[in-house]
């Protein structure tokens, strides 16, 4: 359990380090100064988990401590510290419109420990703190513009929402400790097997509070309202890291929690999943057909992509051979986060360049912003699933998976087909924006000018879609090991 | 041979800085050697006879190691091989036809045209579902370009209805493929090894008949059978005119592609016991596109139209389940490419130099445009079927088959009467009739009409020789005829 804790120094050093550097300087360090302190962090972090050794897999005897150091931690990890790095690497440009880099660059470090410390955690007590480490400094970001009342609204309603998710997720906890006597969560799942029928209720209360609190942040049907408001108040960076990151970090804790534990009730809990994956992807995708602001397109887009995950989750008990529905929970974690990300980052890139941003003012920006326009449009085409982008090869594995299910539930089939319809209607949107940057004539005419960071991040972004989308072997094996690593605990656990 | 264009293409967007003539040049060239390697290809398995099995494959090897049957499988066969061939033909005549007609971005347009070659002969000669569907969606990016950047009037709309269209029938499609994958054992997207397996009865019926329900959407879409149609006339009409060929003379392959691979290979069972309904619907969509196109006063509507009558054909042919049918269908997708590409081509040239495509003002091309009319004569002609081009042998063959399975298919020869009917009547319109004073016309150029006659060429050596298509097409198809009575 070395790996979190060197990662905690260094994450909250390099935090810590932004802040005291601020200060000592009065101010009068170089404005990209924080920035690069903590896009360095983030890099020595990745470095770190790399050079570390992987402590066996996740198993329910001899799991008895706070943090788990396996392949599943390793994978969630590295997935929002791409995302982490992706951000702070392009907020170092854009945070020079708003000022005061030094706290947005320390506060997002937080985030991003908050994020690690969560994908490691292994003890629903460290979740809750994890989770809202990861929180705090988020609400701070999005209302980071601090002057733009969209912003700061956006910002106090995900508080509210975050605050109250909190809460169930605490209420959740303390019924598990009532009926198993232990907040470590193969401690608590070995001594719920012995449970006495008569506390099943509020066994089942207690999941559902867990699922209503994690939801919020995976951005699931019915916990979805505060995403598109917070995603558009806040800055584009900053939207890239909520949804391309913590929500992540938010699947990392679900799988962990609901792989291990849900074997116990899983007829009812994989039949609500699937029904939560499909009103997630339906209602997401459907609004997000008549968006007018981009990153409320999007916002909705990253909803639909949620319920695309979901389904992973609702079919990974039924996997026979090789647990394909976790791996492509965790594939699509992977490249969504990078897809998202990159949307976000162009948009900000866009946001740098025209004032107020409506979906109007995209026409014709791939003669204005050839970089900006081009690396969207790889980054749309990647959400829509087309090949041979990486968001092709993670639907697949995904719809996959709910094909394969259809051998031991009536649904699998039918999920596997919701997903497909809508991958086909999100198109819809995606190519509804590709044709505005390509088809449309500019509302106004003349190049503008594309910041040299931000066009560098963009390209590397897009690399890494088209890379992966050629070459997906190696992310799909470090997702099937790290599936296997959680899996076997499940199996271990499932009645027989 | 996929990868030759796409490459190209990364290096003509590289070009573009040097000049236009520069990456016209190049495309070229590059279209030309790909060109030369189908050539090469085909004539291989033309001397060696060996059409029945694939050649020239490379792989299976494999793409995700973890998720086995994903592989990376390539090969030609008596199918692919005239398919492969007619689209590096079109690829080529293609970029001699933009040469004049697509003056803006110039290397973005060359790029796309690469990787759109690319794409499509990747299609053909992919033997693994996955790969196949890969190449099959890469297909729709550059044409969703090509329709809306330098397409006509209401390109937008073309463009829109065109992707969302194709990608919901594909999305589908895929569907297909994974319950084909799961459902059989062992495991695996292998398109001859799905193949061998129907042939031992290892996939249930039941499965069949979804998959086929899920192809018949995804191939459907694009070949295109009458529901699934609409989008085509708004496509072809809108993309400029040299896409106007890539549209009808090689995308719509796929969709028959598609079906005589998947269909009558994998899912042998319910082509042979539910052939009635797909040949029904291939005689629906004949006649609507015949008769609907008999209405049509745009010159490159009607001829978009003719496209879904003569796709028809493919779909009746194949499903007819016999040698003649088979054959003659794959024979048809060949010679459709040539002449609807020549029809498509003069369309465009018409209306850049009169102006107009309605054939109630275009008047007395025989004076004002004389290389023109007789190109459209000729075009008409190989557009109807008649006998002086090798169409008439592929309709005829398709007919014949389908005569074999049931005498009241025979209602079908009237389509080719319809056809003739509306040619002939657009050939009166505007070139036996007088022109009109104030239209003063510009005739082609020597060069284009000498490209222009191109298209002909193979429809005329077909004609005579049509042992040089059908020496491949006739063991493949030979043996799907076994494998579907053996079924």
């Amino acid at each position: 359990m070395d790996l979190p804790i060197y990662l905690t120094g260094v994450l909250a050093g390099g935090a810590l380090l932004i802040l005291v550097a601020e200060a000592v300087s009065g101010g009068k360090a170089k404005k990209a100064l924080p920035g690069y302190i903590s896009l360095g962090t983030i890099l020595v972090s990745i470095g770190l988990i790399f050079l570390t050794q992987i402590s066996p897999a996740f198993s329910l005897t001899t799991s008895h401590s706070v943090f788990r150091n396996d392949l599943l931690g390793v994978f969630f990890s590295i997935v929002v510290l791409a995302v982490s790095a992706l951000v702070a690497a392009s907020s170092i440009d854009y945070v020079k419109t708003i000022g005061n880099s030094a706290a947005y660059n320390s506060l997002l470090l937080f985030t991003a420990l908050g994020m690690v410390l969560l994908a490691f955690a292994a003890d629903l007590l460290m979740i809750i703190v994890a989770w809202e480490l990861m929180s705090l400094p988020t609400y701070m970001l999005t209302g980071f513009r601090k002057n733009d009342p969209d912003s700061t609204e956006a910002s106090v309603k995900y508080f509210i929402l975050g605050a109250f998710s909190t809460g169930v997720l605490l209420y959740a906890v303390s019924l598990v400790y009532l009926l198993a006597g232990s907040t470590n969560i193969a401690t608590a799942v070995l001594a719920l097997q012995e449970l006495a029928p008569e506390f099943n209720p509020i066994a089942i209360l207690a999941v559902s509070l867990l699922v209503a609190g994690f939801g919020l942040k995976m951005s699931v049907v019915p916990f979805h309202m505060w995403i598109p408001d917070a995603y558009e108040g806040a800055p584009p960076t900053v939207a890239a890291l909520l949804s391309a990151a913590t929500k992540k970090a938010a699947f990392a804790v679900a799988v962990r929690v609901f792989v291990v534990a849900l074997p116990f009730f899983q007829l009812e809990w994989t039949t609500a999943f699937a029904i939560l994956a499909v009103a997630t992807m339906t209602l997401g995708n459907i609004a997000a057909l008549t968006q007018k602001v981009i990153s409320r397109m999007l916002a909705y887009s990253s909803i639909a992509q949620a319920g695309y995950i979901l389904i992973g989750l609702a079919v990974a008990p039924y996997a026979q051979s090789t647990p394909i529905g976790l791996i492509g929970v965790l594939f699509h974690s992977f490249t969504h986060g990078v897809m998202q990300a990159t949307a976000f980052i162009a948009v900000a890139a866009v946001s740098l360049r025209i004032a107020k941003p409506s979906l109007d003012s995209y026409n014709g920006l791939g003669l204005r912003m050839p970089v900006t326009a081009f690396t969207l449009t790889i980054a749309l085409l990647g959400l829509a699933g087309v090949p041979p982008l990486n968001g092709f090869w993670s639907k697949l594995v995904l719809f996959s998976a709910a094909v394969e299910a259809g051998n031991a539930v009536w649904w699998g089939g039918w999920l596997a087909l919701a997903g497909i319809l809508n991958t086909g209607f999100s198109l819809g949107y995606y190519a509804w924006v590709i044709k505005r940057m390509y088809l449309d004539d500019p509302e106004e005419a003349g190049r503008l000018k594309e910041s040299f960071g931000l066009t560098g991040v963009l390209v590397a972004a897009a690399l890494i879609i088209i890379i992966t989308g050629i070459f997906p072997a190696p992310i799909y094996e470090f997702a099937e090991n790290a599936s296997l690593a959680i899996s076997s605990a499940a199996t271990a656990v499932a009645p027989s | 041979m996929i990868f030759i264009p796409i490459i190209g293409a990364a290096v003509a967007l590289l070009l573009g800085r040097a000049g236009d003539k520069v990456v016209k040049g190049f495309t070229l060239a590059v279209s030309l050697v790909t060109l030369g390697i189908a050539l090469n290809v085909f004539v291989n398995i033309l001397q060696t006879g060996a059409g029945a099995n694939y050649s020239f494959v490379e792989g299976p090897i494999s793409w995700i190691p973890a998720f086995s049957g994903v592989d990376y499988y390539l090969g030609v066969d008596g199918l692919s091989a005239p398919l492969v061939l007619i689209s590096a033909v079109l690829t080529v005549l293609v970029v001699f036809g933009s040469f004049d007609l697509i003056t803006t971005r110039i290397k973005e347009y060359y790029a796309l045209i690469l990787i759109f070659e690319g794409a499509v002969i990747g299609v053909f000669t992919s033997l693994n579902l996955i790969f196949f569907y890969v190449f099959w969606e890469l297909v729709l990016i550059p044409m969703f370009f090509f329709i809306g950047i330098w397409g006509g009037p209401r390109r937008k709309y073309a463009a829109m209805k065109f992707i969302i269209f194709t990608y919901v029938g594909s999305a589908i499609m895929l569907l297909g493929f994974l319950g084909l994958y799961f459902f059989t054992s062992p495991n695996t997207f292998n398109m001859p090894d799905l193949a061998r397996l129907a042939l031992n009865g290892g996939i249930p019926f039941w499965l069949q008949g979804l998959v086929a329900v899920a192809t018949f959407v995804g191939f459907g879409v694009k070949l295109p059978v009458v529901p699934f149609h609409t989008w085509l006339p708004d496509a072809h009409v809108e993309a400029p005119a040299p896409i106007s060929v890539f549209l009808a003379g090689v995308m719509l392959k796929m969709g028959g592609y598609g079906f005589l691979r998947v269909n009558l290979q994998i899912l042998p069972e319910v082509s042979t016991q539910y052939a009635w309904i797909f040949i029904a619907f291939g005689i629906v969509t004949m006649f609507y596109g015949a008769l609907v196109a008999l209405v049509q006063k745009d010159i490159k509507r009607m001829v978009a139209l003719t496209s879904i009558n003569h796709m028809g054909f493919v779909l009746l042919g194949g499903f007819s389940g016999n040698l003649f049918g088979i054959s003659g269908a794959i024979f048809q997708m060949f010679n459709h490419a040539a002449a609807i590409g020549l029809l498509f081509m003069l369309s465009g040239y018409i209306h850049e130099q009169a102006g107009t495509r309605d054939v109630t003002m275009l008047r007395g091309l025989r004076f004002t445009m004389p290389r023109t009319a007789v190109l459209v004569i000729l075009g008409s002609l190989a557009g109807m079927g008649a006998p002086i081009f090798s169409t008439f042998i592929s309709e005829y063959m398709v007919i014949i088959g389908a005569i074999s399975v049931n005498p009241i298919y025979a209602v079908v020869v009237l389509v080719p009467g319809i056809t003739a009917g509306y040619f002939m009547w657009v050939v009166r319109r505007t070139v036996m009739s007088q022109p009109k004073e104030e239209l003063h016309q510009h005739d082609l150029s020597r060069f284009s009409a000498l490209t222009l006659s191109v298209y002909l060429i193979p429809l005329i050596i077909l004609l005579i020789f049509p042992s040089l298509l059908l020496s491949i097409v006739d063991p493949l198809s030979r043996s799907v005829v076994a494998a579907l009575g053996g079924a």
